[in-house]
Formats: structure tokens, C-alpha cells, sequence
């Protein structure tokens, strides 16, 4: 019996030994595989755009509102501006909307793909799906469309066509301004479409 | 005191589209106008509208559409309805009712018949003009004399 006791008490003494040693071993080996992963993987920006964001000072979201001396509130927004070799006089846009508060009410609402804002002559250029939506029931498209800033005086140098209260139109060219009345007391803004104009009216029959 | 004169196709359809080309189109958004000026040509079925000058004045009906009151064209006017010819200096047309009154020395031709008169006021529904103010018919001498009714 005593053999068989001795063989129990033998393997329990081994074990007190070995197993202390593996959960040693275990343990380093934790530390020695973490060291080996540091040093892979690159860094997520490559020099050259680094480099070319920062000389671009491209501004997201950007808000350009002005009021014109005859008190009409122009607010331009756009997806992204960015100005031309750094000088701020001259800033392109991407997706423009431009909104002019007339001082009688109506609203002109102009869309453009891009366009570009020349501050010192403060005027912009918009170009691309041109659309000029009004409160009076215009809604025209054009290529370009140039338009003041500090005053009601928008031109399309091309086409335009859309619909109007009278109905549809188009025609070669369009200019969109205002005037001081003879009073000077209110302005009139006043629509005039140039080179060939043709308008379809279609009674509503009752 | 009219003398009544025949004016073209009586099937006129004043409900139909109107389509107006000219050079130029300025319009004062406040008052509701839209001045058309340069070759106006004004169209509406078989009618045409010739002028210098053509106003038009429009309004929002009580359904907010856009309805035309009248169109008034000035200068050289000349109003075709189908076969006959009007010429005069003024003309204004009520798309509504279908009414073109057309003044200052107005002068209608037929064939080669052709009348005089200060006023004529077609009725483009029915074709029936009245021509009124020193009317005078003028005979065209080589054919033989027509009757007019």
C-alpha cells in the first residue's frame, strides 16, 4: 500500500514543480509575440496630400451673404468654395445656391452646378444646370447666368426656357433687373428677354 | 349703322393655346403686363395677330391660374382669320369672349373686294364682323360686281 501511496505523493510533487514553470513560460511568450506586431502597417496619409491640403484652403459648406444698398438680402451658399491661387478676390464654387430677398417680397432662387465669385467686382458667374426659380412664377433654365452681388442685375448670356405665369417661354437671352421708380419711392424689378422670345399661354377652360 | 361683313372660319376656339413670338419681351413683374415688341405674331388656332407692338395683360383667376385679359396690339396691325385679311393701326382681343375690335382706318379685304370703315368688330366664334364709321365698299373694277350681304 505504502508503494502505491509513495507513486500519488511522487506525481503531486513533480506536478507542484512543472506546472508553475509552464504558466512561466506562457506568460513571456504574451509579451515576446506582442512586441513582434508593433512595427508593421503604414500611416494613413501619404505625404503628397498632406502637402496639398494644406496649401488649399478649400471650405466646405461656405455662407456669403451680403445686402445691396437698395436693401435686398443676397444669401449664396455652395457644397464647397475654394479661392484661386490663394487670393480671396476671386473663389470658385461647387453646387451654388443663391437666394435674393427683394424688398417687395419676391424671391429669386438661382441653382447652378459651379460658379466662380468675383468679390471685387462683386459679381458671379454661375454655370451648369443653371435654374432661376421666382416667387412670381418664373422657372427658367439656362447654361450661365452672370449676376451682380451687390444689386438686383442678373443676364444669361445664352438660351433660356422654362415656364412663366404667361406659360412656357424661351428665348435667345435674358436680363433681370431693377429699377428706382421715377419716385424713387419703390424699386420695380423688371424681366426683359432678348433675341427672339416665344411664349405659349394655354387657357385654363373653365 | 353696320354694315355687316364676313370674317373667316366660324369655328374659332378661343380656349385654345396662344402662342406669342416677337423680338423682345419685357415684363413688370408688380403689374401683371408683359409688353411684346418687334414682328409680334400672335396665334391661336387659325387666327393670327400682327403688330409693331403687342401688350398683354394678364391676372390670377380665382383658381390662381394665369388668365390673359386682353391682347392689345399696336402698329401696323393686321388680324387673319382663316381666308380674310383686317388691316388697321389698333386692335384689341378678349381672349375670354373671343372679341377683336379694331380701329383707325381699318380695312377689310375679300377676294378682291375690299371695305373701309373707322371700326370693325369680329366675333371670331361666329365669323361676323360689323364694320362701322364712313363704311365704303370698294369694287374691285375687272370682276364683276359681287353682292355683299
Amino acid at each position: 500500500m505504502a508503494s502505491h501511496d509513495n507513486l500519488h505523493s511522487r506525481i503531486v510533487g513533480w506536478l507542484k514543480i512543472i506546472l508553475p514553470l509552464s504558466a512561466l513560460v506562457l506568460l513571456s511568450s504574451v509579451f515576446l509575440v506582442a512586441r513582434f506586431k508593433e512595427h508593421r502597417g503604414t500611416l494613413p496619409y501619404s505625404k503628397i496630400a498632406l502637402k496639398e491640403l494644406a496649401s488649399v484652403q478649400t471650405v466646405a459648406d461656405p455662407v456669403f451673404t451680403s445686402v445691396t444698398d437698395e436693401g435686398q438680402h443676397v444669401v449664396v451658399t455652395a457644397k464647397e468654395a475654394t479661392p484661386r491661387d490663394g487670393d480671396y478676390n476671386v473663389v470658385d464654387a461647387v453646387g451654388v445656391h443663391g437666394i435674393l430677398q427683394e424688398t417687395d417680397g419676391e424671391t429669386i432662387n438661382i441653382w447652378s452646378d459651379a460658379g466662380t465669385v468675383f468679390s471685387a467686382e462683386s459679381r458671379t458667374i454661375l454655370q451648369g444646370n443653371v435654374r432661376i426659380e421666382t416667387s412670381s412664377g418664373y422657372n427658367l433654365f439656362t447654361d450661365q447666368l452672370i449676376s451682380a452681388v451687390d444689386r438686383t442685375d442678373i443676364e444669361s448670356p445664352g438660351p433660356v426656357r422654362g415656364e412663366g405665369p404667361l406659360g412656357t417661354i424661351e428665348a435667345g437671352r435674358m436680363e433681370v433687373s431693377s429699377q428706382q421708380t421715377a419716385e424713387g419711392t419703390e424699386e420695380k424689378v423688371t424681366v426683359v428677354f432678348k433675341d427672339g422670345v416665344k411664349v405659349i399661354y394655354t387657357p385654363q377652360t373653365q | 349703322q353696320g354694315t355687316e361683313v364676313g370674317f373667316g372660319n366660324p369655328e374659332h376656339d378661343s380656349s385654345a393655346p396662344v402662342e406669342v413670338v416677337a423680338d423682345q419681351l419685357d415684363v413688370q413683374r408688380s403689374e401683371g403686363k408683359a409688353k411684346f415688341t418687334g414682328n409680334v405674331v400672335v396665334t391661336q388656332g387659325l387666327m393670327k395677330l400682327f403688330g409693331d407692338v403687342v401688350d398683354v395683360e394678364y391676372a390670377e383667376n380665382a383658381a390662381g391660374d394665369t388668365e390673359i385679359q386682353w391682347v392689345h396690339a399696336i402698329g401696323n396691325v393686321t388680324l387673319l382669320n382663316g381666308v380674310e385679311a383686317a388691316e388697321g393701326d389698333d386692335a384689341v382681343y378678349t381672349v375670354e369672349s373671343g372679341v377683336v375690335v379694331m380701329t383707325g382706318d381699318v380695312l377689310v379685304t375679300q377676294g378682291e373686294n375690299t371695305m373701309a370703315g373707322e371700326k370693325l368688330t369680329v366675333q371670331l366664334e361666329t365669323g361676323v364682323g360689323q364694320m362701322e364709321g364712313r363704311v365704303r365698299v370698294l369694287f374691285n373694277p375687272e370682276s364683276e360686281p359681287e353682292k355683299t350681304e
